[in-house]
């Protein structure tokens, strides 16, 4: 026999499991925001605290071996190696491996070993590097110097430079998504200073929407277009970054291999969708050298989706691609 | 009298704690200072807080030797119209006028917030309180 009281205890308690219950109930999503690779970077997702700590400690590890100007880099000691092989990490020599695959499919149009040149420009405090030095650097541009044997890397041309920064925040967060499903998370948006790649959906089921900066707005608060992406990755270069004027001239970062300048084009946005964010950071340089449409063919052929702003607002993309234009 | 409260005794003890439930979880749920004066903090890297009321109109340049942001109030938002950081992500976030949304310059460790008026900093960044234009969750570019 149920007395009242125990009866009133039982409803009293269903009312406040029911209460409880109407709350959403929170998933265990976690996100930092650290300052990588010269650029913010963010990431976000379903995951515990030691997981987030270890993408972390994995971000300073990789920027420890890829930086230029770190001396200890892995990078840094190549340059520095006056042409002798040097033995790097596991992930320098496929990062290298990898990088030097675009460099031949672009046909030297992105060339990781720019770096003689990229040194002497100054996009941050807007140097322009004299006629003589872009002249005397150039002849050692050249991505048929780069030779990986393993775990060695050796330059044929002493005075050759690797500046990996075309690329290596694709490799990067390819290999951030890597180490999180290696941890079993599901869900996770990683943003390396605008590449960005994700893995599954959001917490809530619904793919991630990804926008693409407007650049006409001075970095400004705004989008021109967005997608929705459940594992991939969208990659966007703008002429807009790290871009300065001097004596009535542009200049932006995109360096092309040929003249040691800045690639003189009418596209001031590119955007790549992909599934693997290297083929994003790979691939976006490339649509600067070429006309518009040629480039996006390209794409199309690889199986990929892009997006070009030209100079005069007009927006192109490869037929079918699942962008929202804003 | 006395015998009604001693029958009802459970029954009024229990609607005395469902409706303290209620009100509280009423309480939790009502967006604190929602009707009342909005004030955006400026938190610089030097450690300096600058509090700037939604309701005026105001320009503030936060100089630290981390670098230079300048904050923008204007119509009930703020939002963050120039920074010398190294890739302008600061800029990149929407203007916000609602309590708990943040702006924030990570090189410059600077960041924004809104609060009510008689409300206190939440005291740490949240890189999930940072809005995106369009509510993406994140920009590309």
């Amino acid at each position: 026999m149920i007395t009242r009281r125990q009866l009133l205890i039982g409803a009293l308690g269903l009312g406040a499991g029911a209460l409880t219950a109407c709350a959403p109930r929170p998933a265990e999503e976690l996100s930092t925001t650290v300052f990588c690779f010269d650029t913010v970077c963010q990431l976000r997702g379903a995951m515990g605290q030691e997981v987030l700590d270890g993408a972390v400690t994995l971000c300073e590890r990789f920027e420890q071996l890829f930086s230029r100007t770190i001396a200890t880099s892995d990078i840094a000691r190549i340059n520095d190696a006056g042409g002798e092989p040097v033995v790097v990490e596991p992930e320098t020599s496929d990062l290298i491996s990898k990088a030097l695959g675009y460099c031949e499919e672009s046909g030297g149009l992105f060339d990781i070993t720019i770096g003689a040149v990229s040194s002497l420009w100054d996009f941050r405090n807007g140097i322009v590097p004299s006629e003589e030095d872009v002249a005397a650097a150039l002849p050692h541009v050249g991505w048929r110097t780069v030779h990986v044997d393993g775990a060695t890397v050796r330059l044929d041309d002493p005075a050759a430079a690797l500046d990996l920064g075309g690329i290596a925040k694709g490799w990067i967060a390819d290999a951030l998504i890597s180490y999180l499903v290696g941890e079993g998370v599901e869900s996770a948006c990683v943003n390396l200073g605008g590449n960005v790649a994700v893995l599954g959906s959001k917490p809530d089921g619904t793919p991630w929407r990804v926008g693409v900066q407007d650049p006409f707005a001075e970095r400004g608060a705004s989008i021109i277009a967005r997608t929705d992406i459940a594992d991939g990755s969208l990659v966007t270069s703008g002429l807009y970054e790290r871009a300065f004027e001097q004596g009535g001239r542009r200049y932006w970062h995109i360096l092309d291999p040929r003249t040691g300048y800045p690639v003189e084009t009418d596209i001031v946005s590119a955007s790549v969708l992909s599934e693997r964010s290297i083929d994003g950071d790979g691939f976006t340089k490339q649509l600067f050298f070429n006309d518009p449409e040629s480039g996006l063919a390209d794409l199309a052929a690889r199986g990929l989706h892009g997006l070009i702003v030209r100079a005069d607002g007009t927006m192109l993309s490869t037929p079918g691609a699942p962008f929202t234009l804003l | 009298m006395a015998g009604f409260m001693k029958r009802y005794r459970a029954t009024i003890i229990a609607a005395v704690v469902l409706a303290v439930l209620a009100a509280v979880l009423f309480l939790l749920a009502l967006p604190r200072g929602a009707s009342g004066r909005l004030i955006a903090l400026v938190h610089g890297g030097d450690g300096a807080v600058h509090e700037l009321p939604l309701d005026e109109d105001a320009v503030l340049e936060v100089a630290t030797p981390l670098g230079t942001n300048t904050v923008v109030v204007e119509g009930g938002s703020v939002r963050m119209d120039a920074a010398d950081c190294p890739h302008g992500d600061c800029l990149r976030q929407r203007p916000i006028s609602r309590p708990g949304e943040q702006i924030i310059c990570l090189p410059h460790e600077l960041w924004i917030e809104i609060v009510p008026e008689d409300g206190a900093s939440s005291g740490m960044l949240d890189e999930d309180a940072v809005s995106y234009p369009d509510d993406v969750d994140t920009v590309a570019g």
